[in-house]
């Protein structure tokens, strides 16, 4: 078991690296980040001096050593835009972007689980197509129309709801409700289905047999190995959620990691898009691992350490 | 403030209005009155949280590291310049009371004597000093250094006036100063702060804090502005991308004053009961670009002449940007130095392009790609898809190329784009010439126009230290811009502000960029 996680964990620096050198390579390939920090009008001697100044005059391959030896030292470098370390900046927006992503899958898993799960016993039911119907709305719903709609309902029309910002709680509240639109019609219909494969399973029978009450058979045996799927998909989405949803951060004015990205990939903003995109993809790693070891829990056949 | 003496108080027009009469050379002098505002008994005291929202966040709290018009803007809540433009563009004096021009490479420059920094520095001929010196250091990623590399030395002539030396003469010095280098405190220049982490200037309002992306705070400077005191308590700025948000802001109070407006919101804004809607003439121009390296066709100026003739800017003004633009003749509108208003805009003639075209020896027409961006300028896409239409009904046949505004930058700067969709014109003319239209120096816009006249007048006009000559020079540079059609001449972009109507004292700027002024929330 340790072996396994020491051998992941290892992984994961070979990913980042691998990570880090496409990202550079595109981010160079794409064109000259010093005319896109520069306005039209700055003079050439300004523009070469800019150039030095964030070290963008050597060859690639050295300033991708450069890039290296600093990150090594946990240093990601400046933010060319903002004149901050970009480290700081996205570590002053990942909690932002945590919360709103915890918040949406709190939802989807409070609400999608449950529901798929009721109409997964109650297939071809009136309700069952119902919800069917409205969770294939939800899953085709574009998000930032939805959010505008929202904003429009909610904080234009009825003055319930804050716009956009965080400030307190209640601005949580559209941003959430929007992402976990998709998400819980998404977990729904995959709840619902495997809910709808595993009752036809032997052992379910078996253990209606055994005279267990339905609720037990539902909650313990057929939800525990529905889970195995609504497990991973969760944690892919919980990866992509914590890379930011520009979209959604765009229109709420969200402060998380999504729009920092998005800004960063517009302007060539080299060390701010470097810090994203090894912060995320740490967590997506740590996410996706953490999902491999919930199956040993969830289903004691599988196993990670055989062999040994 | 608040201590209770009677005492006149002087408001920010007032102020203008006496000042200017100071002019030297250029400054406004107009019908301008002194004229005191003698306010008995208490001074007023600043109330209220005032919640600005515009598109996008300051880049950085170094005001010289900023570019963007909406970080200017709040930079100059805090940091004040040598001189100012008013709403009209004119240079007014600010921390200068008056300069002058000594000989012609001698500036010389009077400074108030009443102003200091929020950290208790008294503002003096040192502070300008060593701020320039800053301003053109190397080690700033200062992308605009080099607008005041003429300047060879600043000399201190008594604590309140310095004369700057530069080599050889340098007449936009006053123009520059207007724009460009906020005055900072020792304790900046000096490297005891970082002004990345924290502003200390001069301005009506004093830093409190800045988390990139989400807010900056200011908080009114207790010593009252030399522009009149602040009559707001608080500013806060907040970014807000997305437009349709941004009017929702607005409208649940949430925002006093908002910018930029899609003009698609404007009739739902002045619908709305507590809201105006503020509009104003861009001075930027939105034109289309002719490449006379990539097409041989675009080398004759009767052909660019055509392009004009063939573009319905008109139809285009009324129908795709459903009237949200003003009509440009030529190069240059009303606000820039060099604006001729004898100028005609070419008429819709798709007749006498057809022709024009045909005798410079393309009686078939010819092939063009017309590259534009998407979402960069207002309706950049449906203007592009509409004008290619319009020229290949005159024989040109256009196809319209949509851009990622990285490459399309690329292809400007490598020019090698056919046609391009572009926004050129900025404050400061002379940059936007020297990197247009002079053939000499080939700079980043420039696109195979070639005309020694213009070379020359360009070249000249920088060293033309008459502020009315160098008018003339820019008027006859815009008249040989008009004749020759280098580009082809559209609009300038209608700018919108939408603000609460309990905001007030307020005036928008044709550059786009928030002068506080005395705004206030009645």
């Amino acid at each position: 078991m340790i072996g396994y996680l020491v051998q992941r964990l290892a992984h994961l620096v070979w990913v980042l690296l691998a990570v880090s050198i496409l990202v550079f390579l595109l981010v160079h390939l794409s064109g000259d980040p010093v005319r896109l920090l520069t306005p039209l009008d700055a003079r050439p001697e300004d523009i070469e001096r800019v150039r030095r100044l964030y070290g963008l005059d050597q060859p690639l391959p050295v300033q991708y050593w450069r890039f290296l030896k600093d990150a090594a030292r946990g240093e990601l470098g400046e933010s060319f835009r903002f004149s901050r370390p970009a480290l700081e900046l996205v570590l002053d927006r990942l909690p932002n972007t945590a919360l709103l992503a915890l918040t949406t899958i709190a939802l989807t898993v409070g609400v999608g689980i449950p529901v798929g799960l009721w109409v997964g016993s109650r297939a071809g039911s009136l309700v069952d197509w119902a919800v069917s119907l409205a969770t294939f709305v939800c899953i085709s719903l574009p998000s930032f129309w939805l959010g505008v709609l929202l904003i429009l309902l909610f904080a234009d029309r009825l003055r319930w709801l804050p716009a956009s910002g965080f400030e307190s709680p209640l601005y949580l509240v559209l941003p959430s409700l929007t992402l976990a639109v998709y998400t819980t019609g998404l977990i729904t219909r995959l709840v619902r289905a495997d809910v709808l494969e595993v009752l036809r399973q032997d052992f379910i029978r078996t253990a209606r047999a055994k005279g267990l009450g339905e609720r037990v058979v539902r909650s313990r045996h057929a939800l525990r190995n529905a889970l195995i799927s609504t497990v991973t998909v969760l944690g892919l989405q919980l990866g992509n959620l914590l890379g930011g949803s520009v979209v959604v951060e765009a229109v709420f004015a969200w402060p998380g990691v999504g729009w920092l990205m998005l800004q960063g990939i517009q302007t060539r903003d080299l060390p701010v898009v470097r810090a994203v995109v090894l912060i995320v993809g740490t967590l997506f790693v740590l996410i996706n691992l953490a999902v491999d070891l919930l199956y040993l829990y969830l289903d004691p056949r599988i196993r990670y350490d055989h062999g040994r | 403030m608040g201590d209770g003496t009677a005492r006149p108080r002087l408001t920010r027009r007032d102020f203008l209005k006496g000042t200017a009469v100071l002019a030297g050379s250029g400054l406004a002098a107009d019908a301008l009155r002194w004229e005191l505002l003698a306010a008995p008994g208490a001074a007023v005291q600043p109330v209220g949280n005032l919640l600005i929202v515009q598109g996008v966040d300051a880049e950085s709290l170094d005001p010289h590291v900023t570019t963007s018009g909406a970080s200017k803007g709040m930079m100059w809540a805090m940091y004040d310049k040598l001189l100012e433009r008013g709403p009209d563009m004119r240079i007014i004096p600010w921390l200068a009371t008056s300069y002058r021009v000594v000989s012609d490479t001698t500036w010389e420059f009077r400074l108030r004597d009443d102003v200091y920094f929020h950290n208790g520095e008294k503002f003096g001929a040192q502070h300008v000093r060593d701020t320039i010196t800053r301003f053109k250091s190397p080690t700033i990623r200062n992308v605009y250094a080099g607008q005041l590399r003429p300047v060879r030395d600043v000399e201190i002539v008594n604590p309140l006036t310095v004369r700057i030396h530069t080599d050889g003469p340098f007449a936009l010095l006053a123009e520059v100063l207007s724009i460009y280098c906020e005055i900072l405190p020792r304790a900046i220049t000096g490297g005891e702060v970082d002004p990345t982490r924290r502003a200390i200037g001069t301005g009506p309002y004093r830093f409190v804090e800045w988390n990139p992306g989400q807010r900056m705070v200011m908080d009114f400077a207790e010593r009252p502005h030399f522009s009149g005191q602040p009559r707001v308590r608080r500013l806060v700025w907040r970014p807000v991308a997305e437009s349709a948000t941004r009017v929702v802001e607005l409208k649940t109070g949430a925002a006093h004053l908002i910018t930029p407006v899609d003009p698609i919101q404007i009739p739902e804004l002045e619908a709305t009961r507590n809201v105006d809607v503020i509009t104003f003439r861009q001075l930027s121009s939105q034109i289309v670009v002719l490449n006379s390296l990539k097409v041989r066709a675009f080398q004759d100026a009767r052909v660019r002449q055509a392009m004009n003739y063939a573009t319905d800017v008109d139809t285009l003004i009324r129908t795709v940007m459903r009237g949200a633009a003003y009509r440009l003749a030529s190069a240059f509108g009303p606000g820039i130095p060099g604006y001729d208003e004898s100028l005609r805009p070419y008429p819709y003639d798709p007749d006498r392009a057809r022709q024009l075209i045909s005798e410079a020896g393309f009686p078939n027409g010819f092939e063009v790609t017309l590259v534009t961006p998407e979402g960069r300028y207002l309706n950049d896409r449906l203007a592009s898809e509409a004008i290619a239409g319009m020229w290949s009904r005159v024989g040109v046949r256009t196809r319209v190329q949509v851009s990622d505004w990285s490459p399309f930058v690329q292809g400007v700067l490598g020019k090698t784009h056919d046609a391009f969709f572009f926004q050129q014109v900025g404050v400061l003319l002379d940059a936007t010439v020297a990197i247009n239209f002079d053939s000499d120096r080939k700079g980043a816009a420039w696109q195979g126009y070639h005309n020694p006249e213009a070379n020359r007048l360009i070249q000249d006009a920088i060293k033309t230290m008459d502020a009315n000559q160098r008018n003339e020079m820019y008027k006859r540079l815009n008249q040989i811009i008009y004749r020759e059609g280098p580009w082809v001449f559209l609009w300038n972009q209608q700018g919108v502000y939408a603000k609460q109507k309990r905001v007030q004292g307020w005036e928008a700027h044709t550059d786009g960029i928030i002068r506080l002024g005395g705004i206030r929330l009645s």
